[in-house]
């Protein structure tokens, strides 16, 4: 099966799993827009304004063509995806699998229903399996005109989100002592993000690091409190109260 | 969600398809489209296009050849508009015999209201806002999604002289999206909907409903602290995008996190 990645730098791989180059960067710059509306037509209208933004050229349209010719050739020796034209712009049909971000909402669904059953063990393994396929930035490599930026927050969301449900399989799995660096520095990077200091506190506590789980309750409850007059969340109130009472 | 654009069809039969061409549909949520049996039809041309977006958006009443016009050249027509528009007209015909009428100073699009999207998304909508009205937030939710469906892009694209109308049409969208959010909220999947709430929030960093559900969501997922912080950033892009502050609603919904509101658990909080 061909794989499109886009959870990262943009690729492309044929049935055989070699890639395939994209030299072009106008053609990668299309590529990935119809692979974030994979599966629906993109007007003629929208895919100029995501190459070039506002200041498309004239001949935004010929070139456009240009562009898809190109691509539908490189399709075509991948032996994948089909590229058409409609009256109202272009479809790239893909299958299912074939694109690793339906990949990774399959498996992180599949892992954090495995999570609510109870799993934590297979759950850690199927969420890690899904955040393995990311490998840096979305699209870190490609030219936008407009650029997508709602969407890359999304994504960026969704996989904090999942990380942090891995996290959560893993400590409910005892295996504290082995997400504590991680977690450092997560946290470090969304200072924010109650839950990751909330799982920091209870790594450290099953490491009996207790003194240091306090003090990252400490350094979060004067973050929160000088940034927003706000105290710390019922959660972090209780596991702390769970550790003073060790 | 076919059934529901089924049974908006089966409402009143327009004349023109009861001469045995098909169903026909308009779409202007997107690029401009009209199908036969849900296949395409050959019509392209910025003219032709616009015109029948025109009519189509008022599908059953009639438009004036000088506001053709105006959807056609933006505002600057040239002096051979009226034979130009009729041409357009012509043409138009041939693909939808019986269905655009002479009327008065123009041409009226005989068609019932479930043949065009955007009607068929208004009620939709509507239904939608009435169920979220009557506490069934679940009902509300589908109807949204429903209507949000028949959205394929930015509305009346392919057109450049109806800039007001899919301007009314995005502002249509956007409440629709909102209303699907704070349904999405009054069943419970205040987790499930933060991404895309992220994402609507970053597309649309000024409308303040969409910023509000975030705030809203985050909080009832535990993270207060991140709700305050996309206040925040409320706060700022508000002031630079438009030199003004936030509203009373997002201000009181701020407050209200801060001290942990019990309100704010109630489906009556959401006051969008």
């Amino acid at each position: 099966m061909p794989r499109f990645g886009i959870l990262g730098a943009l690729n492309m791989c044929n049935a055989a799993g070699s890639a395939v180059p994209l030299s072009s960067d106008r053609c990668r710059t299309l590529l990935a827009l119809l692979l974030l509306r994979r599966d629906e037509i993109c007007s003629t209208g929208e895919l100029t304004a995501g190459i070039w933004g506002e200041q498309a050229p004239c001949s935004a349209r010929k070139n456009l063509q240009t562009y898809v010719w190109r691509l539908r050739r490189l399709l075509g020796d991948v032996g994948a995806a089909q590229l058409e034209h409609r009256r109202t712009g272009y479809i790239l049909s893909v299958t299912t699998g074939e694109v690793d971000l339906d990949q990774f909402e399959y498996r992180a669904a599949v892992g954090e229903r495995l999570l609510a059953a109870g799993g934590a063990e297979d759950a850690s393994a199927m969420l890690g399996k899904a955040l393995r396929l990311w490998r840096g930035q979305p699209l870190s490599d490609v030219l936008f005109g407009e650029r997508p930026e709602g969407e890359l927050v999304r994504l960026a969301e969704r996989r904090l989100t999942v990380l942090e449900n891995r996290v959560e399989a893993d400590l409910a799995c005892g295996r504290g002592v082995q997400v504590i660096a991680e977690l450092r520095k997560l946290a470090a990077e969304n200072p924010y993000r109650e839950r990751l200091h909330l799982q920091l506190m209870r790594a450290l506590s099953q490491c009996d690091r207790q003194v240091e789980a306090l003090s990252v309750f400490s350094d979060i409850r004067s973050l929160l409190q000088r940034e927003f007059g706000l105290d710390p969340g019922p959660a972090l109130q209780h596991i702390r109260s769970e550790i003073l009472g060790k | 969600m076919q059934t529901d654009l089924s049974a908006s069809r089966a409402g009143p039969v327009a004349e023109g398809q009861q001469r045995g061409i098909g169903v026909i549909d308009f779409r202007v949520l997107g690029p401009v489209e009209t199908r036969c049996d849900g296949q395409s039809l050959p019509l392209a041309g910025t003219r032709q296009l616009a015109v029948l977006a025109a009519l189509a958006l008022n599908v059953g009443r009639v438009v004036t050849v000088a506001r053709l016009a105006r959807a056609v050249w933006d505002g600057a027509p040239p002096p051979t508009q009226r034979a130009q528009i009729q041409a357009s007209i012509v043409r138009l015909r041939r693909c939808l015999p019986g269905m655009i009428l002479t009327a008065g100073q123009g041409y009226r699009l005989v068609a019932a209201s479930g043949q065009v999207d955007a009607m068929v998304f208004r009620g939709l909508a509507r239904q939608a806002r009435e169920a979220a009205r009557n506490q069934r937030p679940a009902q509300a939710a589908a109807l949204f999604k429903s209507a949000l469906r028949l959205w394929r892009g930015k509305a009346l694209d392919g057109t450049t002289g109806l800039a007001a109308d899919a301007a009314e049409l995005e502002a249509r969208r956007v409440a629709a999206v909102a209303g699907l959010f704070a349904a999405e909220l009054g069943v419970g999947r205040h987790a499930h909907v933060v991404p895309d709430l992220y994402k609507h929030v970053t597309t649309l960093p000024c409308h303040e409903p969409l910023r509000s559900l975030l705030m809203l969501a985050l909080y009832r997922c535990g993270r207060e602290a991140e709700a305050l912080m996309a206040y925040r950033d409320g706060c700022r892009v508000l002031a630079e995008h438009m030199d003004s502050e936030p509203g009373s609603g997002l201000r009181r919904l701020a407050r209200a996190i801060r001290v942990r509101d019990p309100e704010l658990n109630t489906p009556s909080s959401m006051t969008w």
